[in-house]
């Protein structure tokens, strides 16, 4: 049993940096490679321009996913901060119904469209053999991923509740700092 | 019921949403859905507005912009500035108070972040302001203030944000932010100078111009940066996702190789902090485009421009109307969400009664900014609390003082276009 929670832990505590890891650099690569290419050897790699965007989905959706992790997407919360116990409780259950019922109808018209790409053997511009939905998927496991981590806050906030703990109300979004 | 009743319920359930603490992503998302219903628009459009939104080129300069700003204050180039900026400025009464911003106008040159430049040299000046015989709630003040330039001058993610929504040159709009954000620094400069005066604080020192030449050497990878950013862009070499690369290309060897500051090991938690605040930053446009195409159909500018109408005529009444709705926003919104829902429903009100489009969004964008340090939601007062460990309510006092006169400084940009229409080459003024 061990041996089998030991992935599933891995995966829960670094899915999100792993792949932002991943998007992120390689976008940012790919970029500064293609201008320095550009600049100095007076060539370009067809798709430069087009890659680069569709990882910009990766890091966009899966850094969406992050945020709810880590309860770090920007609010108003002064009254929310002065609530009483109970209210405050009462918050958390609405965010994650509000999470996952947006994120299903997100999820249920982004699959749609991955789907259409998939059938139409969409190709990304630029290359050969990179399928377009290959990028596509960013989008609903994203929000499959984000309403994961909103249920997984509520079931530690109704942990916290239960113990009688202070919920996690005050973090600010500062912009990555 | 008729539609404008059922969009003013649906409005004012996401207003409810947002002030018990709703994420503001999912107000807007919600009050899209709402009015998507109201108006018999299919909800489709939002699963492939939020896909396809974000589809475009020139939209990838902000994570690099984003990620360029994390770079330059691990590589240690921000300190470096930080010490030229206080070599050149500690023979007046309140150097070092200058110094911290005008710090923060060489990191906002490089980095496009209010928040990264308000921590970066708040973390870095606050302890020697303290040290220097400084009242620390006003040097935490200094550092917040000294932070809005962060994104009036180039180059500034949100700019690019606006640019993006309003279909202007990001380019242009970066050039247009050069001589506000100056003004705003020497608006500051003068409070900051004043308030040492009056209360003495501070050392003065000699200027050496041995140290400042050091200090010069010290920093030319700082320059260089500015350089390639401003350069590069202003005579049109570079486009800014192009020097947003380049920027971060340097940063990285500038860091790795010759300050060698940053580590490889740190590298992975770099990214990943770039990579949260842009999964902050990039789903609120993609979600605000869906908004903009609902405010469209719902013929939300014809309302609100009414609404201004009802002040007065007049380009001076407009503006002034559309300044105090930004100013009332941002002392409860951060930028971006005052950006994505105010930005398409003002512009082109302003734009109607002659006011340039570049020139209302540096207006716009400088109101978003002053926002930063207005109670109840400063964001920048935040930052600088969370930096400094002094407490929020005791930063508010001397922030207003800035306030003041970062105000002034609002006017002058609001009824001199030149300041923002001067140094871009294709445009007339």
């Amino acid at each position: 049993m061990s041996i089998l929670m030991a992935p599933l832990r891995w995966l829960d505590d670094h899915a999100e940096r792993t792949i932002i890891l991943i998007a992120y650099s390689s976008m940012a690569l790919i970029i500064v490679y293609a201008v320095i290419q550009r600049y100095i050897f007076n060539s370009q790699i067809a798709w430069s321009s087009t890659i680069p965007i569709y990882l910009f989905l990766w890091v966009t959706w899966i850094g969406c996913a992050y945020n709810v992790k880590q309860r770090t997407h920007l609010v108003f919360n002064d009254i929310r901060l002065r609530m009483p116990y109970g209210m405050q409780f009462a918050m958390m259950w609405l965010d994650a119904i509000l999470w996952v019922s947006f994120g299903t109808m997100v999820a249920y018209f982004t699959i749609e469209q991955t789907q259409i790409a998939y059938d139409n053997f969409a190709i990304v511009g630029g290359t050969n053999d990179v399928m377009q939905w290959w990028f596509y998927l960013a989008t609903p496991v994203g929000w499959f991923l984000l309403m994961f981590r909103a249920l997984q806050n509520l079931w530690s906030d109704i942990g916290r509740y239960l113990r009688r703990e202070p919920f996690l109300v005050d973090i600010q979004s500062i912009g990555g700092d | 019921m008729d539609t404008s009743t059922l969009i003013g319920l649906v409005s004012i359930g996401v207003i409810i949403l947002f002030l018990i603490g709703v994420p503001i992503f999912l107000v807007i998302g919600f009050w899209v859905v709402g009015a998507s219903l109201v108006i018999d628009f299919t909800l489709a459009n939002i699963g492939v507005t939020l896909f396809e939104g974000l589809n475009f080129f020139g939209l990838l300069s902000l994570p690099l912009f984003i990620l360029t700003g994390d770079l330059i204050a691990a590589a240690g180039i921000a300190r470096r500035l930080a010490d030229f900026a206080h070599a050149c400025l500690c023979w007046m009464r309140g150097g070092l108070g200058l110094a911290t911003i005008g710090s923060c106008g060489l990191f906002a040159a490089i980095s496009g972040s209010n928040s990264a430049t308000t921590a970066t040299i708040g973390g870095i000046m606050h302890p020697l302001l303290k040290e220097d015989g400084y009242d620390s709630r006003f040097a935490a003040a200094t550092a917040a203030a000294g932070g809005t330039v962060g994104i009036i001058i180039p180059p500034s993610i949100i700019f690019i944000v606006y640019g993006f929504l309003m279909n202007l040159s990001i380019s242009d709009l970066f050039v247009a932010g050069i001589l506000p954000g100056f003004l705003m620094v020497i608006a500051m400069q003068g409070v900051c100078w004043y308030m040492c005066r009056k209360h003495n604080w501070g050392t003065v020192t000699p200027l050496v111009m041995s140290r400042v030449f050091k200090t010069a050497r010290l920093a030319y990878l700082g320059f260089f940066a500015i350089f390639i950013v401003i350069f590069g862009i202003y005579s049109g070499i570079f486009s800014p996702t192009e020097a947003a690369a380049i920027t971060v290309g340097f940063c990285l060897l500038a860091g790795l190789l010759l300050t060698r500051e940053i580590k490889w090991k740190a590298l992975p938690d770099i990214l990943l902090r770039s990579g949260q605040l842009t999964g902050m930053l990039a789903p609120m446009i993609a979600i605000s485009i869906v908004m903009q195409q609902v405010f469209g159909l719902l013929g939300a500018g014809e309302a609100v421009a009414a609404f201004v109408e009802w002040f007065g005529s007049g380009d001076t009444v407009t503006l002034l109307v559309c300044m105090g709705i930004v100013m009332a926003a941002g002392t409860i919104l951060e930028s971006l969400p005052v950006t994505v829902i105010f930005a398409p429903i003002l512009a082109p009100i302003a734009v109607a009664t002659g006011v340039d489009p570049v020139h209302f969004s540096v207006i716009f964008l400088v109101g978003a900014a002053i926002g930063f340090i207005t109670p109840p939601f400063g964001l920048n007062l935040f930052v600088a609390s969370g930096v400094t460990g002094i407490p929020y309510s005791k930063l508010v006092k001397f922030a207003l003082m800035y306030m003041i006169g970062l105000v002034i400084a609002w006017m002058i940009i609001a009824f001199i276009p030149w300041l923002s229409l001067g140094l871009i080459p294709s445009s007339a003024v």
